[in-house]
């Protein structure tokens, strides 16, 4: 089903987006960016716990989440994100404005499909990532 | 045995001296009654030849008037004549042999008036009467007379020979017996001092001779180190003086010994003792070392080193015994009642207790249940405030001596130095630990507050940037191509700002650990490295950043320098200890104390306790060894 979906993404289904990260001013710019190129950001959020219900209540098929949630770590919020809701897996993206290769070996052993640095943030590069 | 010796020498050679004087006087008598009764014999003589001279004379008289008679003739006369002469000569002869003697005195005198009657009532009235030619001259009454007269002469001399030989050979059988009395006597006082001088020589063997060899022995023994040789004190006079003066002397240099012998044990387990402290052991080593050494040195039973507490309680820090007894180390006791930490405590200064039966508490308590009789303990003052008490306790019923505090007091500056050198070191490293957490932790929030603040403001107006290009109209593609470049500007300045924060901490070793943090580092490197880290499991922080500063300084040092085609990191966490090594199969030749980073990273180490090697022979690579213990405690551990 979902695979079918991404599918349809590729030739201009729409995404439908949850952005999460501690910083409300990278939120806004994001959230923005991704807009203009048609990619519906349907919430964002600032925590862990946040998200978790967002994720719920809004059923997102693409997440960013930010490595870096302040005290909390990204990459858990991942793996909780996929224990909770595994048909997410294929959506959940990690952001950062550190480089990819700073948490390479974490990023390899998550469960998030991709990492994409904040400052590369864009529409292609997303569903490149999410498709490929 | 109070009568000296010399007395007894007196006495002895005294009675010595008595009996051969006694021999020699009573020989000496003998000597001159012999000499007496040969004068004596030798006057008997004379008399008697004077005797037979003056018989010989009457004779001559005799038979010259005898001839006369019957001759007539004048020549006749002549004997007569010559003999008269003699006569007197001879009669005074005869009484000066027996003037001494009043008994042949008498005798004497009667032979001379005899002979004198003889010759004045006979003879010459009869040669008269020759003379005139008178006939009855010749009568036979006249010759017959005569012959009367000279016979009882002849009669007396015979008489008073045979007195006088009698004399004689009574004297001799006087001198005789005097001369064997004399002779045995000799004999006697010859064996009498043979046996003397016989006792008194075994006397003296027995008495100084035996005692002196004795001596001999033992000074023998004393001067070949046998300081127990003793003599018995029996010997008599100075005999007995001397073996008290040895036996004196020999316990002197046995104090003597056992004072220097005591001396140097002392010395030697301060000295060891005062290894201990320089070479920095365990306070906890130390402290046994102490409490062993004082116990043994104080001649105690049971000795422990006890803590003060900021609680008013003690804690046993050391304890030693001589049989084994269980003492509570480790566990606190309340101050309460007499004892020995509580005294040192209140006075601050050595203290004694010579009897527990009366005291109370449960220090107390636990003294008489251990069977001690007695203590004595000294305060240790570190930095001017009472750290704890040395105490030495005896079950013994004699308390300890004089001296014990200030013997004790020697160890406690000892203990002293060594707590206060390990407070020092302590605070030392921790000073050094807490500078370095500080600038580690100081170094995270930079990177946290660049990460949060100007990284998210600078990327966020990236995004906007790129959003403001695309909206761009068309017509204006310079200006869309100011945005562009703009934005990637932007982009280079985020890129060095993450290289910069990277610098400043890596944000992998907060987010995931040693083990995502060193394969990064890795995968980062020039040359291929090789990671092997088993555990997963979170360190402390500082643990961390120590391992991961300094496998990164080895690895830029192997990349700059080895010219390796390989490193290896390594990381061991076991027994409390996270153990590390970087090798690399390069030149090897490294001298760690030259020109490389990690000497800046000794620092950091050895502030959490580790250890840092550095080995790298050269054409063998190079290995460095970081051991970080996992339980580090800054603090003093006793």
């Amino acid at each position: 089903m979902r695979a079918e979906a991404f599918r349809c993404d590729a030739a201009g289904v729409e995404f439908r987006a949850l952005i999460v990260d501690d910083n409300a001013r990278f939120l806004e710019a994001a959230r923005s960016s991704l807009s203009r190129d048609g990619i519906k950001v349907v919430g964002t959020a600032m925590t862990s716990v946040e998200a978790m219900r967002l994720a719920e209540e809004l059923s997102p098929n693409l997440v960013l989440v930010d490595i870096s949630l302040g005290d909390e770590s990204g990459f858990e919020l991942v793996r909780e994100l996929v224990e909770r809701f595994p048909e997410l897996g294929p959506g959940l993206v990690l952001i950062s404005t550190r480089a990819e290769d700073d948490f390479a070996d974490l990023i390899a052993t998550s469960p998030a499909v991709g990492f994409i640095s904040k400052s590369q943030l864009s529409p292609k590069g997303l569903r490149d990532l999410v498709s490929g | 045995m109070k009568s000296g010796l010399t007395l007894r020498m007196l006495l002895s050679g005294g009675a010595l001296a008595v009996v051969i004087a006694a021999v020699f006087v009573l020989l000496l008598l003998a000597i001159n009654d012999l000499r007496d009764s040969a004068r004596l014999t030798r006057d008997s003589q004379q008399e008697l030849s004077a005797a037979d001279v003056l018989e010989k004379l009457v004779v001559d008289l005799e038979t010259g008037v005898r001839g006369y008679v019957i001759t007539r003739e004048r020549r006749f006369l002549e004997p007569w004549n010559e003999a008269r002469a003699a006569l007197p000569a001879a009669a005074r002869s005869l009484q000066r042999t027996v003037r001494d003697d009043e008994g042949h005195m008498g005798p004497v005198r009667q032979i001379i008036r005899d002979v004198a009657s003889y010759i004045d009532e006979y003879a010459s009235p009869l040669i008269r009467s020759v003379r005139r030619a008178d006939p009855s001259a010749s009568s036979i009454a006249v010759t017959a007379e005569g012959k009367r007269r000279v016979d009882a002469l002849r009669s007396e001399f015979a008489t008073l020979r045979a007195r006088e030989r009698a004399a004689i050979a009574a004297r001799q059988d006087r001198a005789d017996a005097a001369a064997r009395r004399a002779i045995a006597l000799g004999l006697a006082g010859l064996g009498g001092s043979i046996l003397i001088v016989l006792l008194f020589t075994g006397y003296l063997a027995r008495v100084i001779v035996s005692p002196l060899r004795r001596a001999a022995g033992m000074v023998g023994r004393l001067a070949h180190g046998d300081l127990g040789a003793r003599m018995p004190e029996t010997g008599a006079g100075e005999i007995g003086e001397l073996e008290r003066s040895f036996n004196t002397m020999a316990s002197s240099l046995e104090v003597s010994q056992d004072d220097l012998r005591r001396l140097v044990d002392e010395q030697s387990a301060l000295r060891r003792v005062a290894t201990l402290v320089a070479q920095s052991v365990a306070p906890s080593e130390t402290f046994a070392a102490v409490t062993r050494e004082v116990g043994l040195l104080s001649g105690a039973d049971l000795a422990r080193m006890e803590r003060y507490e900021a609680d008013g309680t003690v804690t046993g820090v050391a304890s030693w015994s001589r049989e084994d007894d269980e003492l509570a180390v480790g566990t606190r006791f309340a101050l309460e009642g007499i004892s020995i930490a509580a005294l040192v405590v209140e006075t601050g200064r050595p203290v004694r207790i010579d009897s527990f039966a009366e005291a109370t508490g449960p220090i107390a308590e636990e003294a008489r249940t251990l069977g001690i009789r007695s203590s004595v303990g000294c305060p240790i003052i570190v930095g001017g405030r009472v750290w704890g008490v040395i105490a030495a306790s005896t079950k013994r019923e004699a308390p300890f001596p004089v001296d014990t505090e200030a013997r004790i007091g020697e160890f406690t500056e000892l203990v002293a130095t060594a707590i206060s050198n390990s407070e020092s070191r302590a605070e030392l490293t921790a000073s050094r630990a807490r500078i370095v957490a500080a600038a580690d932790e100081t170094r995270r929030r930079i990177e946290r507050d660049l990460h949060d603040g100007t990284q998210q403001r600078l990327v966020s107006l990236g995004l906007d940037l790129r959003l403001v290009q695309s909206s761009v109209p068309s017509e204006l593609p310079e200006l869309e191509q100011e945005i562009g470049r703009a934005a990637r500007e932007l982009d280079e300045v985020v890129d060095d700002l993450r290289e910069i924060s990277r610098g400043i901490h890596p944000a992998i070793l907060s987010e995931g650990g040693l083990g995502p943090a060193l394969r990064t580092l890795a995968r980062r490197a020039a040359l291929p490295v090789e990671v092997e880290v088993p555990t997963e499991r979170r360190l402390p922080a500082q643990i961390e950043a120590a391992a991961y500063y300094v496998v990164s300084e080895a690895l830029t040092n192997t990349t700059k320098h080895a010219s390796a085609s390989v490193a290896r990191v390594a990381v061991e966490d076991a027994d409390g200890t996270l153990r590390l090594s970087i090798r690399d199969d390069g030149a090897g030749g490294a001298d760690p104390r030259r020109g490389s980073g990690l000497t800046g990273l000794r620092d950091r180490v050895e502030a959490l306790g580790g250890a840092i090697a550095v080995s790298s022979p050269a054409g063998q690579g190079t290995v460095v060894v970081v051991e970080l213990p996992l339980e580090h405690d800054p603090a003093p551990s006793a």
